[in-house]
């Protein structure tokens, strides 16, 4: 019956996936109208391709367990680290859309070599991108597939799972360029929003009230009802670790620092950042209900038997099914720009004639496509460990970004090189290589602290030069 | 801009970052409190909700103070 159903949606979805791919098809592609979606992208489209980017299928699954196994930090962890991203993006975002655009804006690992004057920034760029977002791009499909194969065991294997998924990706993506992933993203936000506020709220329903179901939660675990929870996870550091890689995410991770920059206005990128924080809010408060729920019934189970329950096993089939699109297209809508953006990071660090440069790059994104479906067949620890580092990673590239964009005048090479040791050594920190923790702060604390020092060093010094 | 838009963006400016720092402090993260309940919702959950909103509150207000002052592509 559930596999009807999911079948049916199934197949209405891919039409309607089919559908926008055709009207946003291409006839004629240059750098601009392929990759930048001809950099005139209104509030709207904006609004709902950032956030379904930016959502992922961590906030469909890992959110609602964090909430369950964490308690209510989680809500701090990452709604008041959005509203926080929200705030920096309006004050700083138009900064950088100007500078951007000012310079020709192909990619951010182009536009490092334009502002630093030296390859070697965008190098850094491009390799931070490309280290941390393709395991991301990996777990979330092998999850997404191994989630499948458990709720159709008879259906498919996990690797054609996987292969259909970044199939479907990398057709449209091919087929439309960055237009078709945002009209599809608009898409796959709206069933997102739709599948996790029905969910959250059949959630809701099974206590009758709020308050009632944070009675039931504290005679279940008190202590996932204040911080730091249960586990202790919720320190002040982490949370602040937390916090200045999301707050860092506009500028640090290709795919959303591109919709910032091709926002065809600043207007317009003003109202898409305050709708992306009302976005974050509506989605992280029904997955906090799902936490809820789960903490309640199923305190013991692992992730992925939880998630079977929340989103499949306790629904009626109908909306099982749309729970199992949603999924999809959570994962989907942010693998996808992410796999596309790393092909619009390599574009703008060739120096070759358009045509010739986007025939590489379109060939490049099915590289990237195909090289996240090896890794997600072969998925590692060490892959995991990446892919769940990912946000804190790329953040570490945020001060070089920021300095590149900010600074009047040429920077010196200081803050590439020092990203390039604070990204070596905050990998060997977490593979247990060197201390995860420098007398008694976290090693990203003290990274960041060093990159901020660094930040000093460079304005002070191009002060000096100047005088 | 005016003096007036830049010293309210200012003073935004000053009261975001009070109000982000503050979340990690026990004001509103005291470790294994649960009261004050706000209908029933423990005190870390409904202090998060209104930071977050009054964090947007105020991106919304830094958002006005830019109007019109650098609308060009």
């Amino acid at each position: 019956m559930m596999l009807t159903n999911f079948i049916i949606v199934g197949l209405v979805y891919l039409t309607i996936l089919i559908f926008l791919t055709r009207i946003t098809r291409l006839k004629k592609k240059t750098t601009s109208s392929y990759l930048l979606a001809g950099g005139n992208i209104g509030a709207v489209i904006g609004l709902f391709t950032t956030a379904a980017t930016l959502f992922s299928a961590f906030t469909v699954v890992g959110m609602p367990d964090f909430f369950r196994s964490q308690g209510v930090g989680a809500w701090i962890f990452l709604a008041v680290s959005d509203a926080m991203m929200v705030y920096v993006l309006i004050r700083i975002g138009e900064l950088v859309r100007r500078k951007a655009r000012g310079l020709n804006f192909q990619g951010m690992s182009g536009l490092m070599v334009s502002t630093y004057g030296t390859k070697f920034a965008g190098y850094v760029a491009f390799g931070g991108a490309l280290i941390f977002l393709v395991p991301y791009i990996a777990v979330q499909i092998s999850g997404i597939s191994i989630f499948l194969n458990a709720a159709f065991p008879d259906a498919f294997p996990v690797w054609v799972w996987s292969s259909i998924i970044v199939g479907i990706m990398i057709l449209y993506s091919e087929t439309g360029g960055l237009r078709a992933i945002m009209y599809n993203d608009t898409l796959q936000g709206v069933i997102l929003f739709v599948v996790i506020w029905i969910i959250g709220w059949n959630c809701l329903s099974h206590f009758g009230s709020i308050s009632s179901m944070f009675s039931k939660v504290e005679s279940v675990k008190a202590e996932l009802l204040s911080t730091p929870g249960p586990n202790g996870l919720f320190t002040s550091q982490f949370l602040i670790i937390s916090a200045i890689a999301i707050i860092f995410l506009p500028f640090t991770q290709p795919q959303i620092s591109t919709r910032v920059i091709i926002m065809k206005s600043s207007s317009a990128l003003r109202r898409m950042a305050i709708g992306l924080g009302i976005f974050a809010i509506l989605v992280i408060l029904p997955t906090m209900l799902m936490g809820m729920y789960g903490a309640v019934l199923y305190p013991n189970a692992s992730t992925q038997e939880f998630i079977g329950q929340v989103l499949l096993y306790d629904q009626a089939s109908g909306i099982a099914a749309l729970g199992l699109i949603g999924l999809i297209a959570a994962a989907i809508s942010t693998s996808d720009s992410q796999i596309f953006a790393l092909g619009t990071e390599l574009r703008s660090l060739l120096n070759l004639e358009d045509q010739k440069a986007l025939f590489i790059t379109r060939i490049f994104i099915v590289v990237f496509g195909v090289l996240a479906l090896v890794f997600s067949i072969i998925s590692s620890e060490h892959l995991v460990l990446l892919a769940r580092t990912s946000f804190a990673g790329t953040a570490m590239m945020g001060p070089m970004i920021l300095v590149g964009i900010l600074s009047s005048h040429k920077p010196s090479r200081l803050m590439p090189v020092l990203t390039v040791v604070a990204l070596m050594a905050f990998i060997l920190a977490k593979a247990g290589i060197i201390p995860a923790r420098i007398w008694i702060l976290d090693i990203e604390i003290f990274l960041f602290l060093s990159l901020s020092i660094g930040v000093l060093f460079e304005k002070r010094s191009a002060l000096l030069r100047r005088s | 801009m005016s003096k007036k838009r830049i010293y309210a963006v200012r003073l935004l400016d000053t009261l975001a970052i009070l109000t982000f720092m503050a979340t990690f402090t026990s004001l509103v993260m005291p470790d294994g409190q649960i009261e004050p309940r706000l209908a029933g919702i423990p005190y870390t959950m409904w202090a998060g909700f209104l930071v977050s909103i009054i964090l947007l509150v105020m991106a919304y207000l830094v958002s006005i103070t830019r109007k019109g002052s650098n609308d060009a592509n």
